[in-house]
């Protein structure tokens, strides 16, 4: 246990020996950020803006400095991997668990990213259990919850004036044993056993996902995607907000005597995201793209390596100019399939 | 070791987006309109030149720095020591400017990257190739190796069908040359409309491929070109016998990682960067038309 009057000195220790990131106040918003005093960290917050994704995989990164010279172009150089030990605090369950989808993507398979690994690898994940979800929050319907401790290394949950504080991991475990915690009385778990229920209880009745894997790919050429994207302006928000979604682009950026390869986050829901040099382009609309977001999430990533590329955190929901949820998605999906059934065991009969 | 001298011979290990340097060693023009050339690049250290191992259908990500990078198949064979060839067309701003490069100017490459042509299906088999227009790149790379890596006799008859609008077009013209000289393959080169001075074939590739009638018993077929010309040379294979995993082909999509992460290159659940590009006309019938 940890109690909340403790908490300034505890992360003052913290910052000695790693670097903090954790929710602050920047520009008027909420963000995921270095911490330069604790008094900066939020931590009964809904859920930021923009995921924590960017903690391990930045939206902008140099990868690679080259000369621009070129005699100097032998002369490639590998960008410095950060391989500094950070504390990344106050993330919520979902966002832990997004975790396990880009270490899915980035740390396993037949190529591995160098600059990924190295700050996943030296980084903890203190995760405060979600007291409030949010209308738009759908974290339940993936089988998880506000507190699920899948992905965490820590896990704090709020017990009135203080954090019970659990270790989830051998490294998480191994940090808390350095620290000076005091055992919580049965007052306290009693207490974050009530938020725990008090949270559950806002949780809408949704529909497991689970299961609309099966049903995706019989729907590649149905209209419901004409149908879903009719009103989508392309504007790539859903992706930048969302805390899995991965896809990026490289471009070269030069500078007054040097350059620097760039890797940048992108979105499928764009144009030129596909586009051939030649003007081809094997996803020439709006719809072809939103089957494409849709089934990568909910198809190809259960298919290709057993996770789903959504963690049902809402921000996409939240932040969609023209109010295109994913959960109606998934709700027209399975009213697809079902309709697609129902008309073929007809045909049968 | 610093980070500079890192070996990506083997990507899985080392930085997969870390390029090696590459001398422009020679550009040479394949077609009359000169959108088109051949670009020999040469190891710039001995280590890569021993570390870069390929087979004939792999690509790599070839960079000029300052531009960007794009991906491309590899038109030199294995068997050919010293250099890797990239033909390439003049289409976007990679390859604009890589057509302005001279000898003696510094390319990345990353690579090789991607699966390769089914040798090991293809050895003890009849070999039909059939390429249309620029696409015939590393087409070039599997008709060499086949013909020169010492295991001629592994492969049983080698027919080649070579397809282009006009003689201007046809690329690699050296070496067909060469192949037509030669007892143990045959080539069939065809141009859309005769045109004076053109003695050999006229007509659309699978009118072609249908005259020449290759054999589809013990015989593996792949075909690269425009996709108007595969759509109508897959019935043409059809009737004369050959089944959809007799038959290859290679994928082009945009690309950017060249190792399955950056998210674009996907047809349904595989990708062609990672999964390809090389596919089986039977894979292909399992994936969506996305491509």
């Amino acid at each position: 246990m940890l109690s909340k009057k403790a908490l300034t000195s505890t992360l003052y220790d913290l910052m000695d020996l790693y670097r903090v990131i954790a929710p602050c106040q920047r520009d008027g918003e909420l963000r995921f950020d270095r911490v330069s005093s604790p008094r900066e960290i939020v931590l009964d917050y809904g859920n930021t803006a923009k995921s924590p994704k960017g903690v391990f995989f930045p939206q902008n990164e140099a990868m690679i400095k080259f000369g621009r010279q070129v005699d100097q172009f032998n002369q490639i150089k590998q960008v410095p991997l950060d391989r500094t030990p950070t504390v990344l605090l106050g993330v919520r369950p979902c966002d832990a668990r997004s975790f396990l989808l880009l270490d899915a993507v980035f740390a396993q398979g037949r190529y591995l990213d160098p600059y990924y690994q190295a700050r996943r690898q030296n980084t903890l994940i203190v995760t405060m259990a979600c007291a409030s979800p949010r209308q738009t929050c759908f974290c339940h319907a993936f089988g998880s919850g506000p507190y699920d401790r899948e992905g965490s290394d820590i896990f704090l949950r709020d017990a009135g004036d203080a954090y019970l504080v659990e270790g989830v991991s051998q490294k998480g475990r191994d940090l808390i044993y350095q620290g000076y915690l005091g055992r919580a009385s049965q007052a306290y778990l009693d207490k974050a056993v009530e938020i725990e229920a008090q949270a559950n209880a806002r949780l809408a009745d949704i529909e497991p996902v689970a299961g609309i894997e099966k049903l995706l790919p019989g729907l590649f050429d149905s209209p419901i995607w004409q149908e879903i994207s009719e009103k989508c302006i392309a504007c790539g928000t859903c992706t930048y907000a969302c805390p899995t979604c991965h896809c990026f682009n490289i471009e070269d950026r030069v500078l007054a005597n040097s350059g620097e390869r760039v890797r940048a986050w992108d979105s499928c829901m764009y144009q030129f995201f596909t586009q051939h040099a030649s003007g081809h382009n094997p996803r020439p609309d709006q719809a072809a793209r939103w089957r494409q977001r849709t089934m990568h999430k909910f198809e190809y990533l259960p298919r290709n390596v057993g996770l789903f590329g959504c963690v049902g955190c809402g921000r996409c929901v939240q932040s969609c100019p023209v109010r295109l949820d994913i959960r109606g998605v998934l709700r027209r999906v399975r009213a697809a399939a079902e309709a697609a059934a129902t008309a073929g065991a007809n045909v049968e009969e | 070791m610093s980070d500079t001298h890192v070996c990506t011979c083997n990507p899985s290990t080392q930085n997969p987006y870390l390029p090696i340097s590459m001398v422009l060693q020679r550009v040479t023009d394949e077609v009359d309109d000169r959108t088109i050339k051949s670009f020999d690049l040469a190891f710039a250290r001995e280590e890569d030149a021993r570390c870069f191992k390929y087979t004939p259908g792999q690509f790599c990500e070839v960079s000029v720095f300052g531009e960007g990078e794009a991906p491309f198949g590899i038109a030199s064979s294995p068997t050919e020591q010293g250099f890797v060839r990239f033909t390439v067309k003049k289409a976007g701003v990679v390859t604009t400017k890589l057509h302005n490069c001279k000898p003696g100017d510094v390319i990345g490459l990353r690579g090789p990257l991607g699966n390769s042509f089914p040798l090991d299906l293809m050895r003890g088999k009849d070999i039909v190739v059939i390429g249309g227009g620029f696409a015939f790149t590393t087409l070039r790379s599997l008709i060499i190796y086949l013909l020169e890596s010492g295991e001629r006799d592994r492969f049983g008859k080698i027919t080649v069908i070579y397809g282009a609008r006009d003689p201007g077009l046809l690329m690699y013209k050296e070496d067909l040359a060469a192949w037509e000289q030669r007892g143990d393959i045959e080539v069939c080169q065809t141009i859309d409309r005769g045109v004076p001075g053109w003695s050999r074939r006229v007509g659309f590739v699978p009118n072609v491929t249908e005259e020449v009638a290759p054999n589809a018993a013990n015989a593996v077929a792949v075909i690269c070109g425009p996709p108007i010309m595969i759509k109508f040379t897959l019935p043409v294979m059809t009737k004369l016998g050959f089944g959809k995993e007799q038959i290859y082909t290679s994928l082009e999509n945009r690309m950017k990682c060249g190792i399955g992460k950056c998210g674009r290159c996907n047809v349904g659940h595989k990708y062609v960067c990672l999964d390809g590009p090389v596919f089986s006309m039977a894979e292909l019938d399992q994936l969506p038309s996305e491509y």
